[in-house]
């Protein structure tokens, strides 16, 4: 494989500081690289990223609803590729440590992770919620699957069935 | 018709002041409504005129989908505009939601929430088609008062 030679060496050097936390690691293409890791290790994993790698860029966060787990993919680029390392997360308790402590600008992703997947993020500092508005229902999150604009609000989806 | 409320009634039809409302558009209306304020569409030739205070403004002219965040804010603009008032629905998201229609973030087309005196279609809208819509408007208010 001297294609990928590049992210070979990157796998050899998460095997080496990761060890069997780093499960399903697949190099998509040339400087693209997908693995999960646990949850608990994140913070680790993103210090290791930003001074180990070079990897110091984290793009974005994605959440995802997986069914029985919710969790979140940590994109992180440097100027060539982008590694993806997703996190999962049980659905009857989903929290996720935050990252902030290594990427400061973290903090919006992980207020969407909060608000729109109901993931808790320990650790995130207190402060208003983003990005739903000020009086949206508390305990909706509406990009989980099984949401319903009914969940939130019966009344008006109500009126709209009439209308139709 | 007294010769005070012709007066009034031709200052109303000369001067529809307008005040411009973003409820949540993607900026592409915003921009075909500043484009029809320009020499080369010119609707300053009817007398309107971009105001920048709910006060001073004659109709309200809204542009996108109005967001559950941006209701109360709607509602208190148009409440503190002074009668009569008029609200153009400008772009497909102003007068039905669009394709935000039954986003958990979006409400719904302004008629939701205050009403609307003259829709606007258009994904954006046509400079032409804001001049056609503020004309409509002004002839219909000009009918309405011919009987009394």
């Amino acid at each position: 494989m001297s294609e990928f030679e590049k992210e070979e060496k990157i796998k050899e050097k998460l095997a080496a500081e990761f060890g069997a936390a780093i499960t399903e690691l697949t190099i998509q293409r040339k400087n693209r690289v997908w693995f999960e890791i646990p949850a608990d290790r994140l913070p680790e994993l993103m210090k290791f990223m930003k001074t180990g790698l070079g990897y110091d860029h984290l793009a974005t966060i994605t959440g995802f609803d997986g069914g029985e787990h919710l969790g979140a993919y940590y994109h992180l680029t440097d100027t060539h590729g982008i590694i993806s390392a997703r996190a999962k997360t049980p659905r009857a308790n989903p929290n996720l440590p935050t990252v902030t402590g290594v990427f400061p600008g973290a903090e919006p992703y992980e207020r969407e992770l909060e608000d729109l997947f109901g993931i808790k993020i320990n650790g995130l500092k207190p402060g208003r919620r983003y990005p739903l508005p000020d009086d949206f229902p508390a305990g909706q999150h509406p990009l989980r699957k099984d949401w319903k604009l009914t969940d939130a609000y019966p009344e008006e989806a109500a009126s709209k069935k009439e209308a139709a | 018709m007294k010769i005070k409320d012709k007066l009034i009634l031709w200052s109303r039809l000369k001067s529809p002041w307008l005040l411009h409302f973003n409820t949540g558009a993607c900026n592409g209306c915003d921009i075909e409504i500043v484009d029809a304020l320009t020499p080369r569409y010119d609707l300053e030739r009817f007398g309107a005129i971009l105001k920048s205070t709910p006060r001073h403004a004659d109709v309200l002219v809204v542009s996108g989908p109005v967001t559950r965040q941006q209701v109360k804010r709607l509602k208190r603009i148009y409440d503190q505009m002074p009668e009569p008032k008029f609200v153009m629905a400008v772009g497909t998201c102003a007068c039905s939601g669009g394709v935000f229609d039954g986003c958990y973030g979006v409400v719904s087309g302004v008629d939701a929430v205050i009403p609307v005196s003259i829709y606007i279609p258009g994904c954006p809208v046509r400079p032409e088609a804001v001049l056609d819509g503020a004309v409509k408007l002004l002839g219909a208010l000009e009918a309405s008062s011919k009987g009394k």
